[in-house]
């Protein structure tokens, strides 16, 4: 047979001599220099073909990975992880995914030059034409000049999602960059912006301003709780923290209705009916209360839980008697100063109503009559006066978890030392922004925040990075839109008030009709506009309904910074080869596009990419912390001196404006447009998904609970053709329990239809009693061509709460049955 | 001399697969090819538990070459092309030695660890990833894990050791005491992969 001459991977020359050099140093001196030498010289020949930069993933799992890349003859050949400094090892993370970011680079799947829909061919009909970067400039400028002349600014929208981070060239919040918050702000152009994963931001991050102890704190903790997030998956760089704990004597318990790597690890497991959260936290916060296992004295000295509730929800303040509110310190933030109007409490000490800070002893519960003759409730009071209905009896019926294992729960809880590991497992359903006050108020009876071994839900981003948001803005800004509204604004012309007529969208650093959900309405909006661009590294289900595609680069291909800050390090991405193809950057596009409308002065006449990161973090407000762009772009692994520490804890106090909060004191819509407030959002509070629930009427016809995950092999839609991982998982799959597979004669690996009203998908089935009686998992991250037909998120649904427009991805139900008819 | 192993510690791998890759990226796999993967030991489909009167059970083995001190493969290989290096412990593949004949992969025991290119090696991307010393693939040859004699010997760690998220596998000399594999195994309870076959793996799973 013929053989290629290979080299055996054997101890090569140069690996022999050192190990005889470091041998020879020990035990003779004779004959180690000039060895050592020989060797050194070698090395050196072979570090000339390869070049090594420092540079990261910037797909939003959220983890931020530093990565150390090889370049070889010009090529991406090699990534791992940064080492990271002594002290912080812990923090060093790559995954499966990191892994194969090469592949992800050279993906047979990139748009690779400007491409037009073929004139007459409809959208999405994937019909296409290769044109020129001066054919794609100009026909945007036509269609914006137009646009701009006859409608205003407000008809042409930016559309983006989670895809990528950066200074230069992402769309954190849809303005939080160079490349788009200069063009945005400069006109005035509308902004859609993501709607998944809203609840928790608005609610448990903003409002009620709660993060967790950093992730290393689990080892602190008595009991890890893994209720809605998946630290074996979702957060797989954290998990090792998680096995430290254990290994220390901590309990890990899952709540999750589908059986997890993470359930399979721990001490105890409890599916639970998807959507019904909230339920149980209500059934275990009456528990707690009626059960004197209440931390009375956190309660009463650390939260919100004295504060006195005057009619309309706000809290009784002194200026309610006449007594002026008073300027305070300087708020960071704003530079604005801040107003202090005394929150009231109820003294049990003396029986007195009187300020926060005068009373020795603020009662939590029960009603008292003020200075004016009026009773109000405290807080908490007025907390569990809404909440009673939710016995452990009807939390039970509602979640399906036994009364006795919620009790249990309850008094684990009580015991403190509870580390709860929860995402958006809690967070995509339309009832869902409502847990996290729950969650809150859970925590606050219980005394599980604020200190070691702590956490409502655990902060993924602990650290602070040098940040500055004042240079990506310009001018005004436009209307900011929930993306899965665009089929209102389209029908309508309006958003609120304001007119938006919109001719046209610009999506990037997103694939919203892959991975938002109510996917066909979307569809049918994308169609209505006039003129749709999508400027992406690959050919995504969104950019296959655009009428113009732009191809812009991998982030090996191009420098960017995010203050993004997971972990104690600033993340600088140093560009590690040329953009491949007829690749541009987002934020060249845009100094194009603005310069083709005459707007050049939106990018400040001709100002470099190390210009702008220089404004941030050279910036009025970061100079004085002493980090240059030279040191980020050198490719050192460079500290945050804003986090000197490797560990972050959350810190409560006596104060009003440290104490942890669980109640809404100002409830405010994620998008404001005017809408009436419920009563109910300044409170914990539980109501049904809008669709997926066990006593729906609509369960006759369509009997699954929707949910899905966030799956070990996918960052939302960017890994989907990733050939590496599709060795590994080769194609979607339905997971259905076992029981319900056997119900509906489905075996394992037989092709399922899933259905409901709104649309269906076929693909194959993974029977399992992974994942509870009742439920299905349906894929999340593959794109449209990857399906038999249909798609994952034809099955979800637009609905949204219009208070938190958050994307409700597993509030559906559906129908499973054997499909019959042929696969390719 | 060394006689180089490794443990996996089973109560903290997820099964997440990034050792899987990093080897094929540092290795330069074809297509089709894993040196070392994951399985589940659990339902009849990867990452699905067993169902054992209600009880679910899953966990996870990292499985490659298990680099045994007895190798059942060395011994039936008619040209020595599969054989135990005297310096590392490691067992080698010689692929220039290798006629293809697979009576390795018939005589190991542990199914799936060997593969053989029966035809051109295929990849997705027309470059060599991974170290510029990783041997090349051939055709009618087999091949497995070397625990990346290329690195190894380099005095640098199996691309597996670089970063296991979960911080769940442990390298080294296991005549060398303090190594952190043979510390491992001095103080953890771990099981072999088919003990009985009398093959003495150097691949230890701690339990």
């Amino acid at each position: 047979m013929t053989k290629a001459k290979s080299s055996q991977g054997g101890l090569t020359r140069r690996g022999f001599l050192k190990t005889t050099a470091a041998v020879a140093g020990a035990t003779a001196v004779v004959g180690s220099a000039s060895l050592t030498a020989l060797a050194a010289g070698e090395e050196a020949a072979d570090a000339a073909a390869e070049q090594v930069f420092h540079s990261g993933c910037r797909g939003n799992c959220g983890s931020k990975c530093h990565q150390k890349v090889v370049v070889r003859d010009g090529k991406v050949v090699q990534v791992s992880a940064m080492d990271y400094p002594e002290g912080d090892e812990g923090w060093r993370r790559l995954c499966v995914k990191g892994y194969t970011q090469p592949q992800r680079q050279y993906d047979p799947d990139r748009v690779k030059y400007p491409m037009r829909r073929v004139e007459g061919t409809e959208r999405g009909a994937g019909q296409w034409e290769r044109i020129t970067w001066e054919e794609a400039i100009g026909m945007i400028a036509q269609n914006m000049g137009t646009a701009l002349a006859t409608y205003g600014p407000t008809s042409l929208a930016v559309m983006s999602s989670y895809a990528s981070y950066g200074v230069l060239h992402g769309a954190m919040g849809g303005y939080m960059s160079f490349a788009y918050g200069r063009f945005l702000t400069g006109l005035g152009a509308t902004v859609f912006g993501a709607c998944a994963d809203v609840a928790q931001i608005q609610v448990q991050m903003m409002a009620l301003g709660h993060n967790g102890n950093s992730y290393d704190d689990v080892v602190n903790a008595k009991t890890v709780v893994a209720w809605g997030g998946r630290p074996d998956e979702a957060a797989v760089h954290s998990w090792h923290f998680v096995c430290d704990a254990r290994e220390n004597g901590t309990k890990l318990i899952t709540i999750d209705p589908q059986y997890s790597p993470c359930a399979a690890h721990s001490d105890w497991y409890r599916p639970i009916r998807p959507g019904t959260d909230g339920a149980l936290m209500l059934g275990m916060i009456n528990y707690i209360e009626q059960n004197g296992l209440v931390d009375e004295e956190y309660m009463s000295g650390l939260t919100q839980a004295p504060f006195l509730v005057a009619e309309g929800g706000a809290f009784l303040r002194m200026s309610a008697f006449g007594v002026e509110p008073t300027p305070g310190p300087i708020n960071p933030m704003t530079g604005a100063p801040t107003v202090i109007d005394p929150v009231l409490v109820y003294d049990e000490a003396d029986g007195t109503v009187k300020p926060l800070d005068e009373a020795a002893q603020p009662a939590i519960r029960g009603e008292y009559v003020a200075a004016d003759g009026k009773a109000y409730k405290t807080c908490y009071q007025e907390c569990l006066s809404h909440i009673g209905e939710y016995t452990l009896e009807r939390a039970s019926e509602i979640t399906g978890i036994a009364v006795e294992d919620i009790a249990k729960l309850a008094e684990i809880y009580a015991q403190g030392g509870v580390f709860n590991l929860g995402y958006q497992g809690l967070g995509h359903h339309v009832n869902s922004h409502h847990n996290y006050k729950n969650l809150a108020l859970l925590h606050a009876q219980t005394g599980n925040y604020g200190r070691p071994g702590t956490a409502i839900v655990q902060n993924t981003s602990p650290f602070t990075g040098i940040s500055n948001y004042i240079p990506f803005f310009y001018g005004v800004t436009g209307p900011s839109i929930p993306n899965m509204s665009l089929p209102e604004v389209v029908a309508t012309g309006k958003w609120g008030a304001t007119d938006v007529n919109l001719q046209v969208l610009w999506v990037c650093n997103g694939n919203p009709l892959c991975c938002e959900s109510g996917r066909l309405e979307m569809i049918e909006a994308f169609k209505k506009v006039p003129f749709v661009v999508t400027a992406d590294v690959s050919m995504t289900d969104t950019a296959m309904y655009s009428d113009l595609v732009l191809p812009v680069p991998h982030i090996y291909e191009i420098e960017d910074y995010d203050s993004g800050c997971p972990t104690p390090y600033l993340m600088y991405f140093q560009k590690c080869v040329d953009p491949l193809y007829e690749s541009k950057a987002d934020l060249d596009i845009m100094r194009m596009v603005a310069s083709a409308l005459g707007l050049d002065a939106l990018y400040d006449n001709g100002a470099s990419d190390a210009d702008f990161i220089r404004k941030i973090v050279e910036g009025d407000t970061t100079a004085m912390l002493g980090v240059t762009y030279e040191k980020l772009a050198s490719g050192d692994m460079v500290r945050s001196p804003l986090s000197p520490v490797s560990h972050v804890e959350m810190v409560v106090g006596p104060t009003e404006s440290a104490r942890m909060k669980f109640y809404l004191e100002y409830p405010t819509p994620r998008a404001n447009y005017g809408q009436a407030v419920a009563d109910y959002e300044h409170y914990p509070y539980y109501t049904n998904p809008a669709e997926a629930y066990w006593d729906n009427p609509l369960r006759k016809e369509y009997p699954l609970l929707g949910c899905s995950e966030h799956h070990k092999y996918h960052v939302h839609s960017q890994t989907a053709f990733t050939p590496w991982l599709r060795e590994l998982e080769p194609e979607p799959v339905l997971k259905i329990n076992a029981q319900d597979a056997a119900d509906r004669g489905i075996s394992q690996g037989d092709y399922v239809r899933a259905f409901n009203e709104r649309g269906d998908v076929v693909l194959r089935a993974l029977v399992t009693d992974g994942i509870m009686q009742g439920a299905v998992g349906i894929p999340h991250g593959f794109r449209e061509d990857q399906y038999v037909s249909g798609h994952a998120q034809n099955l979800t649904s637009r609905v949204m709460d219009d208070f938190i427009h958050n994307s409700a991805f597993y509030d559906f139900l559906c129908q499973v049955e054997k499909y019959e008819g042929s696969v390719k | 001399m060394a006689r180089y192993g490794m443990a996996i510690d089973t109560r903290r791998c997820v099964g997440c697969n990034a050792c899987t890759i990093a080897c094929k990226q540092m290795n330069n796999l074809p297509n089709g090819i894993m040196w070392t993967r994951v399985l589940t030991d659990g339902g009849d489909a990867p990452d699905t538990p067993a169902n054992v009167n209600g009880a679910l059970t899953m966990s996870f083995y990292a499985m490659g070459c298990q680099h045994c001190e007895n190798p059942a493969c060395t011994k039936v290989c008619p040209v020595g092309a599969t054989y135990k290096d005297p310096e590392t412990g490691v067992v080698r593949q010689d692929y220039d030695k290798c006629i293809g004949c697979r009576m390795c992969m018939a005589a190991c025991p542990y199914t799936g660890v060997r593969s053989f290119n029966w035809e051109e090696p295929k990849y997705q991307l027309d470059f060599a990833t991974g170290d510029a010393d990783a041997p090349a693939h051939q055709k009618h040859v087999v091949e497995k894990c070397t625990f990346c004699y290329q690195r190894i010997s380099k005095g640098e760690t199996p691309a597996c050791m670089d970063l296991c998220p979960a911080r769940a596998r442990y390298w080294g000399d296991l005549d060398d005491p303090t190594s952190e594999v043979a510390k491992k195994i001095a103080s953890r309870e771990y099981v072999h992969l088919l003990p009985e076959m009398g093959t003495e793996p150097n691949c230890y799973y701690l339990v």
